[in-house]
């Protein structure tokens, strides 16, 4: 149940068998069936969770009802509305899940506590941070820079099983575009190989 | 919009439990309808009966009560903890940190049940029989709770008692 979260810190943080038994004690495990909320625009996200298990996406939706996709959460990922959490505001994204999940959720009470007991956690969570800020600029700059080619076959190189995975009209919301224009780029990719 | 949370009712084919189940049934929860094999019969009219009486109910039948705890955000034990310690074995890994509503007809707590899932917040409810045949729930010791686990056993013991 908790071999994927363990096997993820071990890779950036070393923690003791203790350390290990204590953790688990901040963390609820929940099932989520696909389609099912993890959490609906209005409502505080109160939890960060961690997928075990499964295919999450975080979207937000316009005045029009068009879905945005924000990012996906798979086997390895944190998911959660991080100012909602953080702050205890109302959050204007969803959380649902693409396919049947096992997470691993903690509020941000045991979130704090656990830092303060466990501190390789509290380093282990800057990391993750850092990487984050990281990853989200340089979205920010290929949403600016590149083209909607360029950004697939980003996505496809570096997440190939992912592509497969998430269905194309959510990959087109990902990348900004529609699923017709996706289309298009990829058969234009199958064409030039 | 808030998230439907999902409630598992341990021992649901009871009477208690099905009494339970049928108040619910008007909230706005997934409810997850747990009990032992032997009873499937039971569970399922008492799941047909809900259908039938409110058809946007969002419900399930799980014989595991592992499974019923671990997909859902509240539990609802409907069963004497001491005789089903098989059961409660099987919940304690997934319901760390879950609130656990111990229903019983003993106005006390009970700390045998909390000794062996000592990760749950359990909370304790005593159930009355009125002499109309009505079930009244009330919480035991409502002060022992923190306040966000007690205004969220409050707020389903309200519901339970419609």
């Amino acid at each position: 149940m908790f071999d994927v979260l363990f096997s993820h810190i071990s890779e950036k943080v070393v923690l003791t068998s203790t350390e290990e038994l204590l953790i688990k004690t901040y963390f609820s495990p929940k099932k989520l069936r696909k389609k099912q909320y993890l959490l609906q625009d209005g409502e505080v996200c109160k939890y960060l969770a961690f997928v075990e298990k499964g295919l999450l996406r975080y979207y937000t939706v316009d005045d029009k009802g068009y879905e945005h996709m924000i990012h996906f959460a798979w086997e390895g990922w944190w998911i959660a509305d991080t100012y909602s959490f953080l702050s205890g505001d109302v959050s204007t994204y969803n959380i649902d899940a693409i396919e049947d999940a096992e997470l691993l959720m903690i509020t941000l009470q045991g979130f704090e506590e656990m830092m303060e007991k466990v501190p390789s956690m509290e380093r282990y969570f800057r990391i993750l941070f850092q990487n984050n800020i990281i990853s989200k600029e340089r979205r920010l700059i290929s949403s600016i820079a590149h083209s909607a080619e360029e950004r697939y076959v980003a996505l496809a190189t570096s997440n190939p099983k992912l592509v497969q995975r998430i269905p194309q009209n959510l990959i087109a919301s990902y990348l900004g575009i529609t699923p017709e224009t996706l289309s298009r780029i990829r058969k234009n990719i199958t064409h030039k190989r | 919009m808030a998230c439907t949370r999902s409630l598992a009712i341990i021992g649901a084919a009871s009477v208690w439990g099905s009494n339970i189940s049928r108040a619910l049934a008007a909230a706005n929860y997934r409810l997850l309808l747990m009990d032992e094999a032997s009873f499937h019969q039971e569970l399922l009219l008492l799941f047909n009966a809900l259908m039938q009486s409110n058809i946007s109910l969002n419900a399930d039948l799980i014989t595991c009560s592992k499974e019923a705890s671990w997909e859902a955000d509240i539990i609802l034990l409907v069963v004497d903890a001491r005789k089903e310690k098989d059961w409660i074995g099987k919940m304690k890994e997934v319901v760390t940190q879950k609130i656990i509503i111990n229903i019983s007809a003993e106005e006390k707590m009970d700390n045998e049940l909390q000794q062996l899932l000592p990760y749950a917040k359990i909370v304790q409810v005593v159930a009355e029989e009125k002499a109309d045949g009505n079930l009244v729930f009330k919480i035991v010791q409502p002060e022992t709770y923190d306040q966000e686990v007690l205004n969220t056993a409050t707020h389903l013991v309200t519901q339970m008692n419609v």
